[in-house]
């Protein structure tokens, strides 16, 4: 079956979600999104919260619009757990992943989702903001990220400001439309590179310098990922960040 | 009983010049806008607005002026959406104090 970037980060999302887990994401996270229907579509155990109160939504009623607020994270669900819930057992050390994704990130694991140039009360540009990111990065077991535009201005040298950072001590993933990056003693490193791109191409789109010499392939999407994806997918709302 | 219900009008004269104000709903949804355009119209201004993901609501009250100070942890709206361009721009313009928390 063909795929391309959407379907692979959304199977590479999945993939990291362990057996056992209880994981999150906010609002405008299709790809997560997508990736924990599949995840539950393909039969692995854990649990889901989201921003709608709604945990373990049913994965066999697709998402029609491009919103992971709304009944795309609501209906058939199993049990109603709020906002400040979700916080409280975060922050009880109990929440293994909350997924995020930035505006840029540096090689240190520092994000900025609050503005890109001039300064903190004059932005050039004014960014969302990093929601829950700064509360959950240091209390969640692992950190995940996506981030469906790998380029120059994403990955940067220096990030204009630290909305939150990586704590060193936990794993730290990053999944791209290009590679998996992994924190290794504090810093980012290509984990595996994804089978349509290859090394030099993550070099030509990361701002800050990659010295390794060779990275490992990251599996592609088997089969049963591409049509247990088809199935739970069928609108295509993972395009909405492509 | 008190009775509570009101015009759109009387229940936007409630809200005063320089009070801090949170309206509900996320981003996009059950955003109460009918409301914001209200007190919009009726010219309110220095509003401080506060809320989690504010929304369309938030946004417009940015765009007519009405609000000086955001309270906040996102301010935009899903994807295709994107960023919250009354907010966006009143920060940029230096009429707007972000106050981003977590």
């Amino acid at each position: 079956m063909h795929y391309g970037p959407a379907e692979m980060m959304v199977v590479a999302l999945a993939r990291e979600i362990r057996e056992g887990d209880i994981v999150f994401h906010g609002l405008a996270s299709p790809v997560p999104m997508t990736a924990m229907k599949l995840a539950k579509a393909l039969g692995k155990e854990f649990t889901y919260v989201t921003l709608s109160d709604g945990v373990d939504p049913d994965f066999t009623r697709p998402a029609v619009i491009g919103s992971t607020l709304t009944a795309n994270t609501y209906e058939g669900s199993v049990a109603s757990f709020g906002l400040g819930e979700i916080f409280d057992l975060a922050a009880s050390g109990r929440l293994d992943i909350a997924f995020l994704s930035f505006v840029q990130m540096d090689r240190e694991g520092r994000i900025n989702m609050s503005y890109v140039g001039g300064t903190y009360d004059r932005p050039k540009v004014r960014l969302p903001g990093g929601a829950g990111s700064a509360t959950l990065t240091p209390v969640t077991r692992r950190t995940t990220i996506w981030k469906t535009k790998h380029d120059r201005t994403s990955f940067v040298k220096e990030v204009d400001f630290a909305t939150t950072a990586a704590d060193p001590a936990k794993m730290f993933t990053v999944v791209s439309n290009l590679c998996v990056f992994r924190l290794h003693n504090g810093l980012l490193e290509v984990d595996s590179v994804f089978p349509y791109t290859s090394l030099d191409e993550v070099k030509a789109n990361t701002g800050w310098e990659i010295t390794q010499d060779d990275a490992l392939e990251y599996p592609a999407p088997t089969e049963e990922e591409l049509r247990a994806l088809e199935r739970i997918d069928p609108y295509r709302i993972r395009y909405v960040e492509f | 009983m008190v009775e509570k219900v009101m015009s759109m009008t009387s229940a936007a004269k409630l809200v005063k010049d320089g009070m801090m104000l949170a309206l509900g709903g996320n981003a996009l949804h059950r955003s109460p806008v009918a409301f914001s355009r209200e007190l919009a119209r009726q010219g309110r201004r220095g509003l401080a607005a506060v809320g989690a993901a504010p929304g369309l609501a938030t946004d417009l009250l940015c765009a007519a002026g009405a609000v000086d100070t955001v309270y906040f942890g996102f301010f935009g709206f899903e994807n295709e959406y994107g960023l919250a361009a009354g907010f966006r721009k009143g920060c940029q313009e230096g009429r707007i104090q972000a106050i981003e928390g977590s």
